[in-house]
């Protein structure tokens, strides 16, 4: 049976823990023998640790063996239980996961999924492809990468995690991703005979306030429909990770005669027929529809709306600058429109409109998935996300997939216009297009006027940064990967937005440490897919998983990251030296905690370290394009790159 | 030391001042300088200013000289600096910090007054600027999927 969190008791006693008690701290470290004197050191200390742990747990946990203790500390002997496997049942949880598209398991390895592991590199014919084994450094780049791949494909990843002590390294990244409405799938290895302190009866748990769903299946039948389920339903709107507790016992079992069943079909359910029939009407009446373009959940969801867009004549809204899979921001129906503001029909898909707006179930309608009651507080004050919590007036708000209901809508559009009213809609959209094209470039005019301040100075401008980079990429196929808010976001002023994936936005809860590991994901996606990443990377964020430029590294991914580096956590300097201010003292010491000198990181040495090519820091502004095109050159070759730069602050 | 008069018609006074001068900025000559700028850049680096300003008042919030009345002269900046925030709260703002004579001297304003006196608008002219006429160049150019 399996244990999803619909029945949220804890599965106990299924497994037996370890009969052999802990002899006592002492004797454990006194039979520890071979090794060096310091080496017999640690591990003596590493089972008193344990212990005392458990002594102050007052529990009857068992102490681990010795050895386990020697396979812990790198004794790679293999366990005296282990047979030759004919046919793992893990092999087939990488069939399913094949069967569901999964291109990449990021994972840095642990003890409780030695099975899954080993498939995955060794079954398969090639073995280690769909999915390949990605070696992270931290469980939180795991997660970071399934996050920004998500973003840059529409689909999930997986990220592979080890038990309490993984996940619980993995916590932030995972809520990150349930904010950003990402499609992450979670496999977390349970090894329930090893180290009692790695595992917990109901690891989902810790993670269920923010995840959508989870599950622990006590079989291989219901592990492979359980992977399926997470698939799915991470991938339903409104899309969150989801995460599957996989028992080693389980992944090690044999299976000889049985296979992967299929993935059963998957669709989201968007509006009816009658509803379809109604908004297609609304746009063909209309001599001024609009259309507002809100996050579509895939770039399948983007291609669509433009055809509907195109086919209506409708001027449209983007939110390309702010995240994915919005309208491109340069189609020449994106813009105000010829007829002026007076528009007399406007559709939002998952967006305001002011006769209809579809809007997708939000991640607060699965808030009741806070079982410690922490009242989440992106849940009590989002509403519905990006969208205001009150309606405009007269607004007609349907609770649906707006992507999953575009090819209604485009069906019945195309079944109702006439011969007649598309010769009106075509000159109606060139009208558009000559409007908006002169709005755009008046609108980057303006921006760039205002981006010249600072120009010549250094540190470097921010906006100098964005600036330079546009004439050497606008012909190149490219995903901006980072959030850009604190480096000004000039993107979203100077750029043409005008793939699903050419901005994937925000780390979705503001924490810091996102934007190397999502990067590194958006380098997955783009890695096959012949295009490349900008990571316009701070130097705070840098900092809490470095370990990401090695993944970069090693597998070869195209990401070019350029340091925003004002050597400070910025946001933090401000609010300090203002509440100094407030208590009138001290606006001299606001740099206390706030920033990174004394001394100045080197980041190109950092990355030297992981083995990236780099340079810099670079405090010329006339040295940028030399160096840029240097990065460039190198990730359209396969390698990633980064560039130290020394800027203004924002 | 300036003196920052208290009472609800002395708030109204000084609110009124600096408005006018604000209001009168771009027309009024800018006043003495009589503090050190080579020290005022040092404050200006130990108490943050680069944090909002840049480091040469022209990036993030910059700073106008022209047409600012807080900057008008050494008097209106240093009440400026003085009445943010709770603690004064005539120009209650959570813009911009605070800085009472406990943590910045009038001396020290008058330093800091003097640098920031240094600032100039160093933008280049737009059409100087190959790589942003090529931004906009680009924004004309037909859409590309």
């Amino acid at each position: 049976m399996t244990k999803s969190t619909d029945d949220r008791v804890p599965a106990s006693g299924r497994r037996d823990f370890l009969k052999s008690a802990a002899a006592g701290a002492a004797t454990g470290a006194a039979a520890l023998v071979g090794g060096t004197t310091a080496a017999r050191a640690q591990q003596a200390e590493t089972v008193a640790q344990v212990a005392e742990a458990a002594e102050s747990a007052a529990i009857a946990v068992p102490a681990p063996t010795e050895a386990q203790l020697a396979r812990e500390e790198g004794d790679v002997r293999p366990p005296p239980v282990t047979r030759a496997a004919m046919a793992p049942g893990s092999d087939l949880m990488v069939d399913v996961l094949r069967d569901l598209g999964v291109e990449y398991v990021a994972s840095n390895p642990g003890s409780s999924f030695e099975g899954l592991q080993e498939s995955i590199i060794n079954h398969g014919n090639p073995p280690n492809r769909m999915p390949e084994f990605i070696t992270a450094l931290h469980e939180m780049s795991a997660v970071d990468m399934a996050h920004g791949y998500a973003k840059a494909t529409g689909k999930p990843m997986v990220a592979l995690i080890h038990g309490v002590i993984g996940l619980t390294n993995g916590t932030m990244g995972i809520y990150q991703a349930y904010y950003d409405r990402a499609p992450v799938v979670l496999l977390v290895g349970r090894d329930n005979t090893f180290i009692q302190t790695h595992t917990a009866d109901d690891i989902g748990g810790l993670v269920r306030s923010f995840t959508k769903w989870d599950a622990h299946p006590l079989t291989l039948e219901e592990s492979f429909s359980a992977i399926q389920e997470a698939y799915h339903r991470a991938m339903t709107p409104p899309c969150a990770p989801t995460l599957v507790v996989l028992d080693t016992e389980v992944q090690k079992e044999e299976a000889p005669g049985m296979t992967a069943p299929p993935a059963p079909g998957f669709s989201v359910a968007g509006i009816d027929a009658d509803q379809a029939r109604e908004i297609a009407r609304g746009l063909l009446a209309a001599e001024n529809p609009r259309i507002n373009v809100g996050r579509l959940r895939t770039p399948e969801g983007v291609a669509q709306a433009v055809e509907l867009a195109e086919l209506v004549g409708a001027c449209t809204s983007s939110r390309a600058g702010t995240g994915p899979n919005s309208f491109p921001n340069r189609h020449p129906l994106c813009g105000p429109g010829a007829v002026g503001e007076e528009y007399d029909y406007v559709l939002g898909l998952e967006a305001p409109g002011a006769q209809t707006a579809l809007l997708g179930p939000h991640i607060r309608t699965i808030d009741d998935r806070d079982p410690t009651n922490i009242g989440l507080g992106g849940n009590r004050m989002m509403g519905r996300g990006f969208v205001p919590i009150t309606p405009p007036p007269g607004e007609n708000n349907i609770d649906v997939d707006a992507e999953a209901s575009l090819p209604a809508i485009i069906e019945e559009v195309r079944r109702e216009i006439t011969a007649g009213r598309s010769r009106e809609i075509e000159q109606r959209s060139a009208r558009h297009a000559e409007v908006n094209r002169a709005a755009t470039v008046a609108r980057v005019a303006a921006a760039a006027g205002a981006k010249r301040a600072g120009w010549n100075g250094s540190p470097i401008a921010t906006a100098r940064v964005y600036a330079e980079l546009w004439p050497l990429i606008e012909d190149e196929d490219w995903c901006l990967s980072s959030g850009s808010r604190f480096s000004g976001a000039h993107h979203a002023d100077l750029w043409a937005l005008n793939k699903p994936y050419s901005f994937l936005g925000s780390s979705g809860a503001g924490g810091i440490g996102y934007g190397l590991g999502a990067s590194v994901g958006a380098g997955l996606a783009a890695k096959e897919r012949g295009r490349f990443v900008i990571n316009i990377q701070n130097d705070g964020d840098i900092n809490y998983c470095p370990g990401a430029l090695w993944t970069a590294t090693h597998h070869k991914l195209p990401v070019l990251s350029i340091m925003h580096n004002n050597r400070a956590w910025h946001q933090e300097l401000m609010f300090v030296e203002y509440m100094a201010g407030v208590r009138g003292r001290g606006t001299d010491r606001g740099h206390i905690g706030t920033t990174l000198r004394n001394p100045h990181i080197n980041y190109a040495k950092m990355a030297e370290a992981y083995g990236m090519a780099s340079e810099g820091p670079i405090e010329d502004p006339n040295e940028l394009v030399a160096a840029y095109r240097r990065g460039i050159e190198t990730v359209k070759g396969g390698e990633p790159y980064l560039i130290d730069v020394i800027t203004q602050p924002r | 030391m300036i003196r920052i008069p208290t009472g609800p018609g002395a708030t109204l006074a000084l609110a009124m001042i600096i408005g006018f001068a604000g209001m009168a900025g771009a027309q009024m000559p800018m006043g003495e300088i009589t503090g050190d700028a080579e020290a005022g850049k040092q404050l200006y680096y130990d108490h943050a200013c680069y944090a909002c300003h840049g480091y040469t008042g022209e990036t993030g919030h910059q700073m106008k000289l022209i047409g600012s009345g807080f900057l008008l002269n050494e008097q209106t900046f240093i009440i400026y600096l003085r009445l943010r925030t709770e603690l004064n709260p005539i120009l209650p703002s959570e813009a911009m910090p605070n800085y009472p004579e406990e943590s910045l001297s009038d001396e020290e304003a008058k330093d800091l007054y003097a640098y920031v006196r240094t600032f100039a608008d160093n933008a280049p002219p737009l059409q100087d600027i190959p790589t942003l006429n090529a931004i906009i160049e680009s924004a004309a150019e037909p859409y590309s999927p």
